[in-house]
């Protein structure tokens, strides 16, 4: 069968050789040294899948070897069968223990199928405007698609400079610059794995490219199932946990109008910080692995993906130390004096190796992320726009502030925040910080970023209310 | 605690359901009562305001093609040149008098935009302008009171026509300047909700769920009547016995599904838009269908007859800013050509022999002289061969080498 000139083996190596190599790898790091399920399996597969395969495009290229999509879908298969092979014989899949289904009353089993047809339904939708509409969305045209169009034609990772360097260069080198003026800094990571589906439609127009938007969209659903059956949730409140992330009108509209590497980073950074979590609750250095290599995979999507993995390495630091809680408390203390002190004093080093590092009163400079001048911008009611009367979150803000409230009235706080709630409230704070102290205000105030930085914490706020909020919930009913 | 059973289940889910309807009845109680009192301040303001209505017959064609039919209707059968209609008629009407106006159209296809448009004795020369969004029914009604230009007294008002008719009369019935009270403002609520949008450039970005200057967000009120069911079920806890923890989740539950229904309504809408534009057609053929086909079309021709195997530099100039919609458009249709594109006239230290000048559209500044095959701009001058004149634009090939 052909599909433009593509045939359909090609099409459907492309999508589901990374993700049998990403469970793969999954089933061997985890699977019989760590409890999960298969849908962890499944969802976190798929990132991690997709991440090997543009590291190995990479890796392609470092070679000088030519870019075939057959010669790469067999080293690719061989990955896939030699893991395969090692995870059969290394050890039995240690399935998680959880209560079973038997249990289930019907009206549950009921409910279950009710919200599965919702996302069906939904994510039915979203796929026929996929695979209708050409490529729409702004970013995607301007930013990401134009890399990879120029790597189909000339086979190769061709670099991309800033336009001075292009002016300077001569003719006949052959280098190009983007339509805005820093794509040529964003990480090739979500260009390559468009690259990677060009190869295999041999096309670089088709709608059939941005599959993997609907894929990563339904992986972050599988494996928000899988966290929050693991952490005790039933069938039913996993399958509403998977329900509510995915029928996130945002989250949506970038599986329906694709081409963005934000709901890349959702989706890394959400799966290292579940990861993470299941880390910290059973001590299986494993999921500890798995969530650092998602956090690297964070910093190769976006710039901001630096600090998101920066956030997730930052808690794994704290959360491995052993850090008693007033130990901690004095930390963060010191931290705050230590930038107070910066701040006031100022700091103007150079790393080798990263480059100038500059705190400042009125600004800071951080290598591969640029210049930000420090003045506090009254974003609030932007802010609050977008969270709170937009339609972007359907009510996930508000639920998230009943839980948070309950958490509060009910003396959550007496105890340290779990290892999900520490990296969202960092996220949050990063965030905030952003749009109210930096000049990137201004994309709070006309909407055109703030919304696809909260993204990324939206996988962590569903998680954080289906974790707790039984709990919460019961507690308030008896009071 | 134990599993909770089908009984209590049912027992927890009848409860919630009863306190959802009082508390939507409760919500719209509350909202009836504070409209009634809005529309008893306007209407101390002095003698009783009537609607203004305008029949589609009394507008007048200022650009495209269209009549007046004798049953009161105006029939727009056609638009100029570049996709546009304007029909309008001069009044004058106190805007703070008519805060709604109910639009009747039939016929809108598809990928048409349709904006009522406006001027004031404020600013003459000012047209001001809201995008009408339709949910397909008979009429519609839109807030005015919200929009920045809607002040002082109108003197002119009309609509603004932009798209592709496909071969259809856009009928237009009517136009009625609405005066406040509760009832508009419900109607134009329920407009509001029910209008359908397009996909925008910025959708990615955020998402209203209505028109920008709506009334009433359908999240806040969604949010409210979650709340105050919430509220309602903890204070009634004791008579849903072990069901509470069920009823708890129903009323976190429906109010968030009834939103999610809303958006699906509001997807369905823009996905039947797409399946009209693009359904059954190749990439190609989609591309051709879109809203920039003039430019892609243009890029095509350019990438099959006159440009050389990518290679070249391409020099892009157009009258805008850097990181415009047009010139980064034109820029992604020209792949995998290798486009420098920020400059409104040619960089001349940065060019070399035989690197390419693509002009898109009109630069007043740059002129081309045909008989010296030259570019000149201000005091700038530019030895060029003119390669291709289109339409949408020019391309010229440097004959200079750049001086080292």
């Amino acid at each position: 069968m052909i599909i433009d000139g593509a045939s359909i083996t090609a099409f459907s190596s492309a999508i589901f050789l990374p993700w049998m190599m990403g469970i793969a790898v999954v089933v061997f790091l985890l699977g019989h040294r760590a409890a999960t399920n298969l849908f962890i399996v499944t969802g976190q597969g798929y990132l991690v899948g997709v991440f090997l395969t543009t590291l190995i495009i990479q890796l392609w290229h470092m070679c000088g070897l030519p870019f075939n999509f057959w010669i790469i879908a067999l080293a690719m298969f061989i990955v896939v069968v030699t893991v395969g092979v090692l995870a059969l014989f290394t050890g039995r899949f240690h399935y998680a223990e959880l209560p079973s289904m038997r249990s289930t009353a019907v009206w549950q089993m009921l409910a279950v199928v009710f919200f599965l047809c919702l996302i069906g339904f939904r994510y039915s939708t979203l796929t026929q405007e996929l695979l209708l509409r050409p490529l729409y969305a702004w970013d995607a045209w301007m930013n990401w698609a134009p890399k990879a169009s120029v790597w189909f034609f000339h086979g190769e990772l061709i670099p991309f400079v800033s336009k001075e360097t292009w002016l300077a260069a001569s003719s006949d080198e052959i280098i190009y610059t983007a339509g805005a003026s820093q794509a040529f800094r964003y990480p090739d990571t979500v260009p390559i794995l468009q690259l990677w589906m060009m190869m295999a439609l041999n096309t670089d127009d088709s709608t059939l490219i941005y599959l993997p938007w609907l894929c990563v969209a339904v992986a972050m659903g599988l494996a928000m199932y899988g966290h929050v059956r693991l952490a005790g949730g039933s069938v039913l409140a996993s399958t509403v946990a998977s329900y509510v992330l995915m029928s996130l009108p945002l989250f949506g509209v970038h599986v329906g109008l694709p081409g963005y590497a934000d709901l890349w980073l959702t989706a890394a950074f959400g799966c290292s910080v579940l990861a993470l979590h299941e880390w910290y609750q059973t001590r299986q250095w494993p999921y500890a692995v798995l969530s650092l290599a998602l956090a690297l995979m964070c910093t190769q999507l976006k710039i901001p993906g630096l600090i998101m993995g920066g956030i997730v390495l930052l808690v794994f630091l704290v959360a491995a130390s052993g850090i008693k809680q007033v130990v901690g408390f004095l930390l963060v203390a010191l931290v705050a004096v230590a930038v107070a002190i910066t701040v006031l004093a100022g700091v103007d080093v150079v790393v080798p190796g990263l480059g100038r590092v500059v705190i400042a009163r009125d600004f800071i400079q951080l290598p591969y992320i640029g210049r930000y001048d420090l003045m506090f911008h009254p974003v609030q009611s932007s802010i609050i726009e977008t969270l709170f009367i937009m339609i972007n979150w359907n009510l996930l803000w508000y639920v998230f502030l009943l839980f948070a409230f309950l958490g509060i009235v009910q003396g959550a706080m007496k105890s340290p925040p779990s290892i999900v709630l520490a990296a969202l409230l960092l996220g949050i704070l990063f965030i905030f910080f952003v749009y109210f102290f930096t000049n990137r205000y201004e994309f709070a105030l006309d909407f055109t970023q703030v919304n696809r930085a909260l993204i990324y914490l939206t996988p962590l706020m569903v998680f954080y209310v289906f974790s707790i909020g039984r709990q919460r919930l019961e507690l308030l009913a008896r009071t | 605690m134990p599993p909770i059973s089908t009984r209590e289940f049912v027992r927890g889910m009848v409860f919630a359901i009863a306190l959802l309807i009082l508390s939507l009845a409760m919500l719209i109680s509350f909202a009836w009562i504070y409209f009634a009192y809005l529309d008893r301040d306007f209407s101390h303001q002095g003698d009783p305001i009537s609607s203004f209505k305008i029949a589609g017959s009394e507008l007048l064609l200022r650009v495209g093609q269209g009549s007046s039919s004798e049953s009161g209707q105006f029939e727009l059968g056609g638009l100029s040149m570049n996709d546009q209609a304007i029909i309008t008629r001069r009044v004058s009407l106190e805007a703070s008098n008519y805060p709604f106006v109910r639009v009747s159209l039939s016929g809108v296809p598809a990928g048409v935009d349709v904006y009522l448009l406006w001027r004031t004795s404020q600013a003459p020369f000012d047209i001001q302008r809201l995008r009408l969004q339709f949910s397909g029914g008979q009429s519609d009604h839109f807030y005015l009171a919200k929009q920045q230009g809607w002040r002082g007294r109108v003197t002119e008002v009309g609509l603004d026509v932009y798209g592709d008719l496909r071969g259809r009369n856009l009928v237009i019935n009517q136009l009625a300047f609405l005066p406040a009270s509760w009832a508009e403002a419900f109607r134009t609520i329920w407009s509001q909700w029910n209008g359908q949008d397009t996909w925008t450039q910025g959708s990615a970005h955020f998402l209203r769920g209505t028109p920008s200057a709506s009334i009433l967000s359908p999240t806040v009120a969604v949010a409210a009547w979650l709340g105050l069911s919430f509220l309602l079920v903890y204070w009634g806890r004791r008579f849903a016995g072990r069901g509470v923890f069920v009823a708890m989740c129903t009323v976190l539950a429906v109010p968030w599904i009834a939103l999610d229904f809303y958006w699906q309504h509001k997807l369905d809408g823009k996905v039947a838009e797409s399946k009209v534009l693009f359904s059954g057609r190749s990439q190609a053929e989609k591309r051709e269908a879109d809203t920039d086909a003039d430019l892609y079309l243009y890029a095509r021709y350019l990438k099959d007859t006159v440009l050389p195997e990518p290679g070249a530099r391409i020099f892009l100039l157009h009258d805008t800013e850097p990181q415009t919609y047009t010139r980064l458009r034109a820029q992604y249709y020209l792949l995998p050509h290798n486009t420098y594109n920020y400059d409104r006239l040619p960089n001349k230290p940065s060019l070399e022999r035989d690197d390419y000048l693509l002009v898109i559209g009109e630069i007043p500044a740059l002129e081309y002289d045909n008989a010296s095959r030259t570019l000149r701009w201000g005091d700038e001058k530019l030895k060029v061969r003119l390669l291709d004149s289109h339409a949408e634009g020019d391309l010229y090939r440097v004959m200079r080498r750049r001086a080292k």
